[in-house]
């Protein structure tokens, strides 16, 4: 069971060793160091505290795009069928190719119009890309809400956009969070097109950690606290809701 | 009322539907425009007209059908592993042991942790200098470099898919173990069914609508992958553990071929529609979606 958990074990105890520890193979020495991480945070010309806040503001806004486009269509194909099962089926399979299909063409598109390596560019295509999962996942959320409510609302003359917003919304609530959750976590942890879409002013946080293993080459602890420093915002994120995250995962399949 | 109804949900849906329908359709239309010129980054401005040339060049290519196998064997292999470790993890935990909730909280984080960023720690893990594993090995006297033949390569990936990705599968097992009505086991238990064949004829049938909607999604998931070779092998030792994903990406962003990308894209795409409809027919008959 442990064994999961072996590899980030190890990566944070390596970013804590110092560097001749490291080379000369001392799995668990008898002194620890922050040096790695000053190391990593103060870096000239490759502060890695900038690559951190490009992926909070693009993970964050991305999530609420994505939270409030797809929550209307998830009530209309709800409550109104619309679209059917031909609808369902096509939003799955965007979510099923593997993205690297899309990637030529949208470079492209983005070296003429200049989204190249901006915040917008990865906003805007993080944002369309998962839209699939979170219009499933809400669709599901809000099957489970018994219509009498609504109709009870509508009897006392509330408008359909109203109803949506007012009432459906708080609702479902724990489907919300759910799905911001995931997006945000998609986002963070994208990588194929931050490599691309990106040089050095958005670049995200894992893949400037990715770069800094052909960048420093053999700087061992200085890798891990990247990887160290990557990856606290997600766990922290999936420790505090995890109970909201299965039903996500499982495309709503699952009634928690 | 009627019509309000009517054009309200239309309206509802344009929001998502319009860039959902341009992400389908400009880069398809894009692709083919450019799968017929060459189009490089030197002739980005005036790209000149190759007809079929790109399609013929991906078609004959050893390297792109290579890729296509190595990615579908690589699927095929960590999916049904990953399905029967994350079942059986499952079925151990679907009892009352003490610290469960903290074992599954734990067993959460590979799936919050980057991709890319677990390649970086496997790399480490397996490096030869510093790694954890060869330090083991070495215990037992074995010295081995992981990165240098393609069977340890290939492994290695394996072993970082079925690290990450084992979890996913479990807590979608567990989660629908605990939804499991209670009257099928006790109307077995009354019947004096022993533990096995309530496995096989009760707990099966009821999870294999799940157990099939993680399998389509562990196996189209695990066809994407560029992270773990692009960062712990390079697609190497040579060219033996390049992805289709890989594949593409260096024949656009490396050799900077921008046609010949595209038309791998659309032979990729109509590879991977094939799976894809496949997939979606098996949960549209279990009714996931």
């Amino acid at each position: 069971m442990f064994i999961f958990l072996m590899p980030i074990f190890f990566i944070i105890l390596t970013s804590f060793k110092k560097y001749g520890d490291i080379v000369s193979g001392v799995m668990f020495p008898l002194e620890y160091t922050l040096q790695n991480f000053e190391n990593v945070l103060y870096a000239p010309g490759f502060r890695f505290i900038d690559f951190i806040i490009n992926s909070i503001i693009i993970s964050s806004l991305t999530t609420l795009f994505v939270v409030l486009i797809s929550f209307p269509t998830a009530y209309s194909m709800s409550r109104f069928k619309t679209g059917g099962n031909a609808l369902s089926s096509y939003i799955l399979s965007l979510r099923l190719l593997p993205p690297i299909i899309f990637v030529v063409p949208i470079f492209i598109l983005y070296q003429i119009l200049g989204l190249l390596d901006t915040y917008q560019g990865l906003i805007l295509i993080y944002t369309v890309f998962n839209l699939p999962l979170s219009i499933l996942v809400l669709r599901s959320f809000i099957n489970d809400i018994p219509i009498e409510i609504e109709e009870a609302a509508m009897l006392d003359g509330c408008s359909r956009v109203r109803l949506i917003f007012r009432i459906v919304f708080p609702l479902t609530f724990s489907g919300i969070t759910a799905v911001a959750i995931l997006t945000f976590l998609a986002c963070w942890n994208e990588y194929l097109f931050a490599l691309i879409l990106t040089l050095k002013r958005a670049a995200t946080v894992n893949v400037a950690a990715s770069l800094f293993v052909t960048a420093y080459a053999i700087r061992y602890g200085e890798i891990a606290a990247s990887v160290t420093l990557s990856m606290v915002p997600p766990l922290i994120l999936i420790l505090l809701v995890q109970r909201n995250l299965v039903r996500g995962l499982t495309w709503g399949a699952i009634r928690g | 009322m009627r019509g309000s109804k009517g054009r309200i949900k239309y309206f509802l849906i344009l929001p998502s539907l319009l860039p959902l329908l341009f992400l389908t359709l400009y880069p398809t239309i894009f692709a083919y425009y450019l799968s017929i010129h060459k189009i490089t980054i030197r002739t980005f401005h005036n790209p000149e007209f190759t007809g079929v040339t790109n399609f013929i060049n991906v078609a004959v290519n050893y390297q792109f059908w290579y890729s296509v196998g190595f990615t579908a064997l690589y699927s095929a292999i960590v999916t049904p592993i990953e399905i029967a470790l994350g079942l059986l993890l499952a079925i151990l935990l679907n009892r009352e042991i003490y610290g469960r909730r903290i074992i599954i909280t734990l067993m959460l984080t590979p799936l919050a942790i980057a991709p890319s960023l677990m390649a970086i720690m496997m790399k480490l893990m397996f490096n030869e200098f510093v790694g954890l594993v060869p330090y083991i090995l070495r215990y037992i006297g074995v010295n081995h470099n992981f990165f240098r033949d393609f069977n340890s390569s290939f492994i290695t990936l394996i072993i970082t898919d079925i690290l990450q990705w084992t979890p996913f599968v479990f807590i979608i097992a567990y989660s629908g173990l605990q939804a499991l009505p209670r009257e099928p086991y006790e109307a077995a238990l009354i019947d004096g069914a022993d533990s096995k064949r309530i496995f096989r004829h009760i707990t099966l049938p009821l999870l294999k609508p799940l157990l099939l909607l993680v399998s389509v999604l562990r196996f189209m998931d695990a066809y994407k992958l560029f992270e773990y070779v692009h960062i712990m092998t390079g697609g190497g030792p040579g060219f033996s553990t390049t992805t289709s994903t890989l594949f593409t990406y260096r024949v656009g962003f490396i050799h900077g071929d921008f046609g010949l990308a595209a038309a791998t894209t659309l032979f990729l795409f109509y590879i991977t529609m094939v799976s894809a409809t496949i997939g979606l027919r098996i949960l549209n008959k279990v009714r996931i979606i």
